[in-house]
């Protein structure tokens, strides 16, 4: 199953998973921190593709949405793996 | 005045009232000095000049960035990509007393040259935050999207800034003045964010057009475009970073900012601050 996990940077620099996100039928599938899961799928993520453009993708786009997560979430504090086979 | 040349000495009161930590700095340090700037506070001089004990790769994915210990104490983000873009944003953040970006300085570690900014510890990501939260600090946020604005920020979203003790801070600079991060140039014209569109607050991006804005944000900005001698020194030391023409476009743009927040208290809408070439 696709997979992307999402990273937080600790105060003596391990990371922790706040969230996992999964393609399941063709929609992505997010579990973790509430308030951050609930965030994104109310916001959406930015579709890091379109250059220069500012089409927003949300969890229903399935593996596209999938495949930003890691553009999205790459600042020091919160990253994304790339889609990993679990 | 709010800046002084050269550093300030180890154990002197800072101008935030504290006072410098008081153990020398380590002389086996790697600095880069023509990237060095003649401005510093004594959290600069620490990342700065201290020796790393210990660093950790940070990300799995398109990051190139580590987190760093330095000896006698201090932790740092190191990254090597879009790093000067990253001290640019905390020079103008400097200069305009906006306090939102964690002091970063350029220095190498590890034989590799990058950007090192103060680590925020305990602190939330905007993503953590429900909305009563975010409400709390809406006049950082004002202030975060029209630093945004200056510094043609493409990319902020909920995943870099950080919020502590009501604070909030700008982590992940990178993708300013019209940074084109596969070729390491600089646009000659910083452009305005494309997201800034009418979305609400609690969505990943916040547009505050046609709202007042705070008025410490508009003195800040006042003072800052009268001050005709800190405008040349940012734009020197910006120019360094981001080269002479994107370090002109801030300036001009934080000077067509302040005019019109003081005339009206609000930005109406992207156009109203287009620089006219």
């Amino acid at each position: 199953m696709k997979t992307v996990k999402i990273y937080k940077l600790q105060n003596d620099g391990s990371q922790k998973e706040i969230m996992v996100c999964k393609l399941i039928d063709n929609e992505v599938v997010c579990e973790g921190d509430k308030i951050f899961v609930e965030n994104l799928k109310k916001s959406g993520i930015k579709d890091y593709s379109d250059q220069g453009g500012d089409t927003m993708l949300k969890p229903e786009d399935g593996l596209k949405f999938l495949q930003n997560l890691k553009f999205a979430f790459r600042s020091d504090y919160l990253n994304a793996t790339d889609i990993i086979e679990e | 005045m709010k800046f002084r040349f050269g550093p300030i000495r180890f154990g002197e009161s800072t101008p935030e009232g504290g006072v410098a930590v008081t153990s020398q700095p380590s002389p086996k340090v790697e600095q880069s000095p023509r990237l060095r700037s003649p401005i510093s506070s004594p959290k600069e001089e620490v990342l700065e000049s201290r020796e790393t004990s210990s660093e950790r790769k940070i990300g799995h994915g398109v990051t190139d960035s580590s987190f760093i210990e330095l000896v006698d104490d201090g932790k740092a983000v190191f990254k090597t990509i879009d790093y000067k873009a990253e001290r640019a944003a905390y020079l103008v953040d400097l200069f305009l007393g906006l306090k939102l970006v964690p002091p970063t300085v350029i220095r190498k570690v590890n034989n590799r040259e990058g950007s090192a900014q103060e680590f925020i510890p305990d602190s939330t990501v905007g993503g953590e935050c429900s909305m009563h939260e975010l409400s709390l600090c809406q006049e950082k946020l004002m202030k975060l999207w029209v630093f945004d604005l200056i510094i043609g920020n493409k990319d902020r979203h909920n995943g870099n800034f950080l919020l502590k003790d009501g604070e909030v801070y700008a982590i992940d600079n990178g993708r300013s003045f019209g940074y084109r991060s596969y070729t390491g140039n600089f646009r000659r014209k910083i452009i305005l964010n494309p997201d800034y569109r009418n979305r609400s607050v609690g969505d990943s991006h916040v547009t505050f057009f046609g709202q007042d804005l705070p008025q410490n944000l508009i003195d800040l900005l006042k003072s800052f475009s009268e001050n005709v001698k800190e405008q040349e020194i940012l734009q020197d030391l910006l120019g360094e970073m981001v080269g002479r023409e994107v370090a002109r476009s801030v300036i001009r743009r934080i000077k067509t900012i302040s005019t019109l927040l003081t005339k009206k208290g609000l930005i109406p809408d992207k156009n109203s601050i287009r620089l006219k070439s």
